[in-house]
């Protein structure tokens, strides 16, 4: 009788794996294989592949031109992505926090606070743009409370722009880690808080000693999804900046120099090679596979 | 869901009845959606006899992308492809595009490097001609009883004067990098460098660190130290720039001439707007003109014969009055042909008197490597004007970077 | 229960405050698209971006509906999105389930190989997947774009069902199992209920990715009778402008179904923190 079970079982958890595995790895990980060839390859998107090993490896980090813009690309991506992740697990805890109360109108601040996030990026951009525009309603907001004299060029200046980039996203995306970090609060057992609470402890104490733990998994979730979206996509900065990531490359990050390397930047698709798209794209998985990866199975191998 | 099912269907049939009423269908792709009505005007007219032609436009950022997947397959029959060696090259390469057979001797000189590719033979027919130059608000500078400027000492008075008056002499958009390179390092060395010294920047006997190139650089420079640029220019994109301009806050900006045409949505700001063009009064004093792009032909096209015959025709004097008409543009075409619009004739005529030769933007020479001299420009207009560069460091920068790739003047410029 | 998450008056003002204040930061630049949508030309968007229209153009939003084609877009975007919503959650809750209460050898490579996917985007390999996605027949078709935009979001889709399930103790299913209970008896009476925010959760953002999804059927879609919404509305992307205050129009109507999924999915959410989970 028991052979015969796990028999089953195991016929029944190839069945269960089949239907995933096989959508997954036909359509993603099938041609994500095939880009490891692609790298090795120089190609202009029609035509024929021609075969250059580790060419385009050789000249991202070899060429100097490309060296040093891959490296600060990389350090801008860095700010950009602690900026972002700060904010959304800062705040997105308080608001998610707050939302579990029984706080007044919560059901319709979750549904105002959801509005951002399925707008398209570049309405998002365009929006947010106006709103610090030099002659936008934000500096008019901050001269009016006298906090500044002078506008502040939020895009224009190099050592803002990158930030109010971080802004926008997170301004867009908030609404995930909400969602989130609230759907583990609620997950929380009844019977957990109820005992923690006949014990005599005070709703911080409760909180503490019972919610937050429950949130570690919620954050490494959030923490690598934002991590994988924002090292590799820059819609903001591509509609915004443009692929030269301006000013003066201060808002250059892997998705701008992707863009611009692979695809030539403003001066349009002129010398367009996927073979180089493919070969940053591969360094980038590489550089943040090792934190993904920790942290994942880190969570999954966790004892609760 | 049926019924929508059953609309979609019927609008599907309903469009196949159309195109089965003529012999033959043919594929246009094309990112330019002012092209439609023309396309429509000779599909519905029968022009072209039993010829129907379908335009499919994508949008411009995709539009790259999507050609190259879809000539993959079963794809356009005709594409159109944008100017310059360096974008036609992959195609060229890939056996997609093969040297024309169209008789080009209609077309305008100033546009047919448009369709040139790295060998000098021509792949396709180049489409409309586009001007670049300096664009003004008529108002503005009538009502501060300002003259169009023919010398740079004239330019500089009048900026003074629009300064004084609190208008913004020369609005920069430089947060669009393409705008950078494309539009303001080509006017403004239309403008003052002259022909053959830009010439030879192109085949490598002049260097970019020469004084004659940098005065570019400076001549903006200049103009950002005096007070004549608007301050918030890293923060402004090309959309913030035209918008001042029709609002009258600024009076000038280099601009392109699809700016003043029926769509532009600067009359859509101020509908009684009215604008000039004059080129950049230094030591040249040119226009910039160039060949916006080319029709090309897929050469795994099934209809082959019929998308002949189409690009044929766009190489006539009949298409050329059509693009007028409805495209409101204007075309290729260099010989004699019908002008109504006063403002095409304008255009039309300093393309013809007065503009310069050498387009650097598009010169294959110079944009085949990487970092190729449209990026460099673009990032180098970038530095000076946020200040951290100067022009002479900028060019040098140019300089750099163009001789990192070994280009022609490598060797001679170092 | 209610003692942890009843809030005194004073609480509660503090708590409103804060609340109130973020949404002035969510709702202003909504605000600003609502009131440009209603403009009669792009001109006035640009011209005074923040002012109120000279025309309360609201059939701007009967031009988007038309432009855009709408209703003939309409079914394809909500097929597409629902089928790879029901494709998601499915494939993913079970291969979290197996990951997670049934490994095997090779369960942490088979993890290890999902991640990858979350890892790289979809976008760069669009080469090798063009090529796959022809020789099976499936382009220009719907079911063509639902694979692979399935396949686009199985990724994470794995990652956060298995973090869930992770957190939720397994005496339930052993319970079950110590009754005979099979995987999949186990999976479909004991763990789905026990996940139910999860599942709610990613499907949530499947929704909301698949129906604002516009590079994919871009690249696989050739007839236009196939188009989603997202292709309809890129023609108000004219080449230097966007035609804003139709765009804003249709991206607005295009917001309800998702604010519709959000309220259907967030359900999920207030049962939880009335239920608490299973009783013991």
């Amino acid at each position: 009788m028991a052979l015969k079970y796990n028999q089953k079982a195991n016929l029944q958890r190839i069945a269960l794996l089949a239907p995933g595995v096989l959508l997954y790895g036909i359509f993603n990980f099938a041609p994500l294989l095939g880009l490891f060839w692609v790298s090795l390859v120089e190609w202009p998107g029609i035509g024929p592949m021609k075969f250059v090993g580790l060419d385009n490896f050789a000249t991202l980090f070899g060429n100097a031109f490309y060296r040093d813009q891959l490296i600060k690309a990389f350090a801008n991506n860095l700010i950009f992505f602690f900026i972002i992740i700060g904010s959304m697990l800062i705040l997105g805890t308080a608001i998610a926090l707050l939302l579990s109360f029984r706080s007044w109108g919560r059901n319709a601040y979750r549904i105002i606070f959801f509005l951002p996030y399925p707008l398209a990026g570049a309405a998002v951009a365009f929006l947010l743009e106006m709103v610090v525009r030099t002659r936008g309603p934000l500096n008019a907001m901050l001269k009016n409370f006298n906090i500044i004299e002078q506008p502040i060029a939020f895009l224009g200046d190099p050592n803002l722009a990158l930030a109010t980039l971080a802004s926008f996203y997170s301004w867009h995306r908030m609404s995930f880690a909400i969602i989130l970090i609230l759907s583990a609060i609620v997950g929380v057992r009844v019977h957990l808080i109820e005992a923690a609470m006949l014990d005599g402890a005070k709703r911080w104490a409760t909180l503490k000693a019972v919610v937050f733990p429950v949130l570690a998994p919620a954050f490494v979730l959030i923490t690598v999804i934002v991590m994988v979206d924002v090292f590799n996509n820059a819609d903001y900065t591509l509609i915004l900046m443009g692929p030269e990531g301006g000013p003066v490359r201060s808002t250059d990050i892997m998705g701008t120099f992707l863009f611009r390397s692979a695809f030539g930047g403003s001066a349009t698709s002129t010398s367009v090679n996927f073979g180089m798209a493919a070969a940053i794209g591969l360094f980038t998985a590489l550089l943040i596979l090792p934190a993904a990866l920790f942290l994942a199975l880190r969570n999954l191998r966790r004892k609760d | 869901m049926k019924l929508s099912a059953l609309l979609a269907t019927t609008a599907l049939a309903a469009a196949l009845v159309a195109t089965s009423a003529y012999a033959e269908t043919v594929k246009l792709y094309t990112w330019r959606e002012q092209e439609i009505p023309l396309w429509k005007y000779i599909s519905d007219s029968k022009v072209l006899g039993d010829i129907a032609i379908e335009v499919v436009q994508v949008n411009s950022d995709d539009y790259d992308s999507k050609i190259r997947i879809d000539l993959q397959s079963e794809g356009p029959d005709l594409f159109q492809g944008r100017a310059g060696a360096a974008w036609l090259s992959s195609f060229v390469d890939a056996g997609i595009v093969k040297p024309i057979s169209t008789d080009l001797s209609g077309i305008a000189p100033a546009a047919i490097d448009a369709g040139r590719g790295a060998d000098g033979q021509q792949y396709g027919v180049p489409f409309a001609i586009q001007m670049q130059s300096v664009i003004y608000n008529t108002k503005v500078l009538a009502d501060n009883g300002i003259d169009v400027p023919k010398s740079m000492d004239e330019f500089t008075a009048a900026a003074d004067k629009l300064k004084a008056a609190g208008i913004i002499p020369v609005n920069f958009g430089a947060r669009s990098g393409w705008w950078l390179n494309q539009v303001v390092g080509e006017t403004m060395t239309a403008g003052l460098v002259p022909d053959d010294f830009a010439a030879k920047l192109v085949s490598g006997e002049a260097c970019f660190t020469d004084p004659t190139f940098v005065a570019t650089l400076q001549t903006v420079k200049d103009w950002q130290d005096k007070g004549y640029i608007n301050s918030s220019a890293m923060a402004d994109d090309y959309g913030a720039m035209r918008t001042s301009v029709a609002l009258g806050e600024s009076a000038m900006m280099l601009d392109g001439v699809w700016s003043t045409g029926p769509t532009s949505p600067m009359f859509e700001i101020d509908p009684d707007l009215k604008m000039g063009f004059f080129p950049v009064p230094g030591a040249n004093a040119k226009v910039y003109a160039f060949g916006d792009g080319t029709y090309l032909l897929n050469s795994a096209t099934k209809h082959a014969e019929a998308a002949q015959k189409v690009l044929d025709f766009t190489a006539t004097k009949a298409f050329a009055e059509l693009f007028v008409k409805y495209v409101g543009e204007l075309p290729a075409y260099g010989g004699e042909y019908t002008v109504e619009d006063p403002r095409l004739k304008e255009v039309a005529g300093m393309i013809a008197a007065n503009s310069s030769s050498v387009t650097p933007f598009f010169a294959y020479a110079l944009n085949k490597g990487q970092p190729s001299y449209g990026t460099l420009v673009s990032d180098g207009y970038g530095a000076l004007l946020s200040g951290s560069a100067s022009p002479e460091e900028v060019a040098r920068k140019i300089q750099d970077g163009l001789n990192s790739w070994g280009y022609v003047g490598a060797a001679n410029c170092k | 229960m209610d003692r942890l998450f009843k809030l005194s008056k004073l609480e509660q003002a503090l708590v409103q405050l804060i609340l109130l204040a973020y949404t002035c930061v969510v709702l202003f630049p909504i605000g600003i698209a609502v009131l440009n949508s209603l403009k009669p030309n792009l001109g006035e968007v640009y011209k005074a971006p923040f002012g109120l229209p000279s025309v309360w153009s609201f059939n701007n939003y009967a031009t988007a509906w038309v432009g855009a084609n709408f209703q003939g877009f309409f079914v394809n975007s909500a097929i597409i999105s629902l089928a790879c919503v029901v494709i998601v959650t499915f494939c993913a809750s079970t291969i979290a389930f197996v990951l997670v209460r049934m490994p095997f050898r090779g369960s942490t490579l088979l993890f290890a190989a999902f991640l990858l996917g979350v890892v790289i985007p979809i976008r760069l390999t669009l080469a090798p997947l063009f090529v796959i996605v022809k020789s099976l027949g499936l382009l220009d078709s719907l079911l063509g774009v639902i694979l692979v935009q399935s396949a686009s979001m199985m990724p994470v889709a794995v990652f956060i069902l298995t973090s869930f399930l992770r957190a939720v103790p397994a005496e339930l299913e052993d319970a079950a199992r110590m009754d005979g209970a099979l995987p999949f008896q186990i999976y479909w009476r004991v763990v789905l209920p026990l996940i139910r925010p999860a599942l709610a959760t990613v499907a949530l953002l499947t929704f909301v990715q698949a129906w604002n999804e516009y590079f994919l059927p871009l690249i696989f879609l050739r007839t236009p009778a196939n188009y989603p919404i997202t292709l309809g509305m890129s023609q108000f992307r004219l080449q230097f402008d966007v035609q804003w205050h139709l765009m804003f129009a249709g991206i607005l109507i295009m917001l309800i179904p998702t604010i519709v999924a959000f309220l259907l999915a967030s359900r999920q959410f207030i049962e939880g923190l009335t239920q608490g989970g299973v009783k013991e």
